[in-house]
């Protein structure tokens, strides 16, 4: 118990003279200098720093949010206003009050959405986001595309401190992300379904190109895919470049949450797995990366086109497969190439996320297939087999 | 040393003793109730300790049978989170979101696992009365070859638990096949149909509906139900054979009869058959391209040692188009055939049906010159000079005497020269810029044209 105060009062110096630490780096820029404006009204350890807002409690909003607040990093008192009309204009806004009683220090404005769909007083700022997690106790979070973090949190009274503490608040805030994060999910893949007919047609199957550069999105802001259905075919020679891209009916984050992506490649009775080869050699180990890419696994489709083979990129278990099938090629004849995306976890396949096939036509001129795959020198085969034999 | 050893041992005896024991067995001694909770705190840069959380949180298993189907762990006492095994038969960790839990040596570890063999502890379970003695790196190390033995014995679990998801596939299959169904027809429906039935068109998307003898209709998924292609033999004509959506062949010799044919049979019922023919329209404008490489790629594209930069581009190549004017087959218009054939590579690059007022833009330019090295050192200011661009192609259009009209567009100019090297000082000049390639040449020549395509 001593230590532990100890360490507090080690913790609130360290506060108190600028020093910022990963948990409380957002609430300190937002508090940095009024606390060090109060600094010289509280030095004594454990008592809760700046001026009294009491006068808050006494007044009513329509959230029931307006009110004195302590907050737990930084232990300082504030003053919290919701304003629902500024001006006789709706406005909607959360104001936090740190030094002074008339003007405010911060305003988040009201996710209005989320107050009608999930009853959620979720507020929105410039430079954090809060939320109300239990009764007088509320979450500042800071949002990015890795998710919401929560920085700080504030209460009404200080004993709510025993069970919310930053990790508490994070638990809670995790299971509204999920709320939020999955009716985002269908509104927009419902978005995406108006915006992007390779989507709408898609999902569920994995869509071929003669590049994977044909595939790839341009732009990491956009919802749409950035294909083309004109580029896909569904008929290329055996030992031409082939791009592929899968369209999921959901992101696997949200289907398969904890799962990433596995292969399968599927010809004249041959297959190869990315996670089963890796496994099997170093060589594969090396060459053959685990697919577990955020932007994939959150994507409603693979960010970049996948090569399976390219001039300079390929998928060593693309290549895999064609070195196991290599006598059953027939000049002349057509092979059905299977492409199946996998949920894998714990060393499994879980379920198929998306499925498609290829027609690859064995091409009869020298030129054609023959030297794209078996040319001593720049043949696929001989190539693979080289680097296996090394 | 002997307090190393002694743990080692100590850890050794425990994998012995609960590795193959999974979750279902071990969790046998638990009970719903409060646990101890010890939450992981960091130290130092990559400095972790676990310290005791005040609160007791409530935690509830849910059985089925001897299976434990559920745990409940209350954090702090009001956030619900459920936690379900990851092999009912057979668990070696509950998970929730991300996080995972197994029970292992009396402790309860609540952690992330990356994937990679590794996992990090957020929090222990330890029963009333008990007290943590491993510390946050042994917690680590504990779980994750825990798990790691129990996945080895899953193999029979999983196996199980595929098992279930084949047969239900395998039903849901069965529901909306129509193997051992009575069914009147087959139908060939299209999705689209593209308005230019041609080389390079759009992609044909169709299904199939079968109505059965009661009337009722299954559809591919193309079409919004169930029914699985497996169900179907493709024997499509003049298109690729594929499921959901067809491509026009590029080569015309699959289109003999100027329309596609889509086709299939059903395979439990051989007799029902399924037709739609579609007549091409051969009305799509396309482009063949066999231009020279450009000068840096010599070495590559003619597989020779070249030595410097300045590497002329390669000449555009020599082809030959013959030309012969015949019937649509189903519509009686007139069609032209083309055959383009590269004399360079001595192949033939395409066969085609198109129009006579269908587009066709040859393109045989000579590469560019690769730009010149600029000059390196005082003792060599100057930059070099570019390559020169490779010649264009000749054409030669051979076109049939029955042939009047005829779009064919033929770019075959030299490439341009490569940019000259830059100067290293002002002692240097600039390389002067490569020559341009000669055009080529391109005639038309009209005499009998027999094409057997």
């Amino acid at each position: 118990m001593k230590k532990q105060t100890l360490l507090t009062l080690v913790l609130s110096i360290g506060m108190l003279i600028g020093g910022t630490n990963s948990a409380n780096a957002q609430f300190g820029k937002l508090l940095k200098n009024a606390v060090k404006k109060n600094k010289s009204s509280s030095s004594k350890k454990g008592k809760t720093k700046g001026k009294s807002f009491s006068e808050f409690n006494s007044e009513s909003d329509e959230l029931g949010l307006t009110g004195e607040y302590t907050v737990l990093v930084g232990n300082q008192r504030i003053g919290l206003r919701f304003v629902k009309l500024k001006d006789g204009a709706l406005a909607n806004k959360l104001e936090m009050y740190v030094d002074s009683k008339e003007n405010s220090y911060y305003t988040w404005e009201l996710k209005e959405k989320y107050l009608r769909k999930h009853q959620l007083k979720y507020f929105t700022g410039s430079k954090s986001s809060a939320v109300e997690i239990a009764e007088g106790v509320m979450a500042e979070m800071k949002v990015s595309h890795e998710g919401r973090k929560v920085t700080n949190v504030y209460a009404r009274d200080k004993a709510e401190f025993e069970t919310w503490d930053i990790e508490t608040a994070q638990a809670k805030v995790d299971m509204i992300s999920m709320t939020i994060d999955s009716e985002e999910v269908t509104s927009n893949k419902a978005k995406l379904e108006k915006i992007s007919a390779a989507y709408k047609n898609n999902k569920g199957k994995v869509v071929f190109a003669e590049s994977y550069r044909w595939l790839s999105k341009r732009e990491q802001t956009a919802h749409d895919p950035m294909v083309d259905e004109k580029v896909f075919r569904s008929k290329l020679m055996l030992g031409a470049n082939i791009g592929y891209k899968p369209f999921f009916e959901m992101p696997l984050a949200v289907s398969h949450p904890g799962a990433w992506f596995n292969i399968t490649y599927e010809i004249a009775g041959h297959k190869t797995d990315r996670e089963a080869l890796r496994k099997s050699s170093t060589f594969y180990a090396k060459n053959i990366p685990q697919m577990d890419k955020s932007i994939d696994l959150k994507g409603f489709y693979f960010f970049y086109g996948k090569a399976a083979l390219d001039d300079r990129i390929v998928d060593y278990a693309f290549l895999e497969l064609l070195r196991l099938a290599q006598n059953d090629f027939t000049s002349g004849k057509t092979y059905d190439l299977k492409v199946t995306v996998w949920a894998y976890k714990d060393g499994q396949n879980i379920d198929s996320v998306a499925t498609g096939t290829l027609q690859l036509e064995y091409k009869p001129k020298p030129t054609q297939t023959k030297y794209k795959l078996f040319d001593p020198k720049y043949g696929w085969i001989p190539k693979i087999e080289g680097w296996l034999d090394e | 040393m002997r307090s190393f050893i002694t743990f080692i041992v100590t850890l050794f005896l425990s994998f012995s003793s609960s590795a193959q024991e999974n979750q279902n067995k071990i969790l046998a001694n638990y009970t719903s109730g409060k646990y101890g909770v010890y939450k992981v705190e960091k130290v130092s840069y990559n400095k972790y300790k676990m310290v005791p959380v005040k609160k007791q949180w409530p935690i509830e298993f849910t059985k089925s049978g001897n299976d434990i189907s559920n745990v409940l762990v209350k954090r702090s006492g009001i956030l619900d989170e459920n936690f379900i095994p990851d092999v009912p038969g057979h668990p070696a960790y509950f998970s929730y979101s991300t996080y995972r839990l197994s029970f292992v040596d009396g402790l309860g570890v609540y952690y992330s696992w990356n994937g990679k063999g590794h996992a990090t502890t957020k929090y222990v379970f330890v029963k009333a009365g008990s007290s943590l003695k491993l510390k946050y790196e042994e917690l680590n190390t504990k779980v994750a070859n825990y798990a790691k033995s129990v996945f080895k014995g899953q193999t029979s679990a999983r196996a199980n638990v595929k098992e279930k998801k084949i047969e239900l596939a395998e039903a849901d299959r069965k529901a909306n096949s129509l193997q051992g169904k009575q069914v009147s027809k087959i139908e060939l429906i299209l999705v689209n149909k593209p308005s230019k039935i041609a080389h390079f068109g759009d992609a044909i998307n169709y299904g199939i509906v079968a109505t059965l003898k009661d009337g009722s209709l299954l559809k591919t998924i193309s079409l919004g139900g169930k029914l699985p292609w497996s169900d179907f033999k493709l024997q499509h004509k003049g298109c690729s054979n594929t499921i959901d959506k067809v491509q026009i062949d590029e080569d015309a010799k699959g289109l003999i009869q100027d329309r596609i044919t889509l086709s299939v049979v059903s395979k439990y019922h051989p007799t029902l058959k399924a037709q739609k023919y579609i007549n091409t329209t051969n009305d799509l404008d396309f482009q063949v391209a066999r231009n020279g490489f450009y000068g840096a790629n010599r070495h590559n594209a003619t597989n020779t040692t070249v030595f410097g930069r300045s590497q002329r581009g390669g000449n555009g190549h020599d082809l030959t188009i013959k030309v012969e004017k015949v019937k649509h087959k189903q519509l009686g218009t007139a069609l032209l055939k083309v055959e383009v054939y590269d004399a360079t590579d001595k192949i033939i690059v395409g066969r085609y049906k198109i129009k006579p007022t269908t587009q066709i833009s040859i393109y045989s330019l000579g590469g560019a010159g690769q730009s010149g090295s600029d000059g390196s050192s005082s003792s060599s200011p100057h930059g070099d000079k570019g390559g020169a661009g490779g010649a264009g192609g000749n054409v030669t259009i051979i076109k049939d005497s029955s042939v009047s009209t005829l779009n064919i567009t033929v770019n075959n100019n030299g490439g341009n020269g490569g940019s000259g090297g830059k100067r290293y000082n002002i002692n240097g000049n600039n390389g002067q810029k490569g020559n341009t390639g000669s055009k080529g040449i391109s005639k038309t020549i009209t005499q009998s044209v027999s094409l057997n395509f």
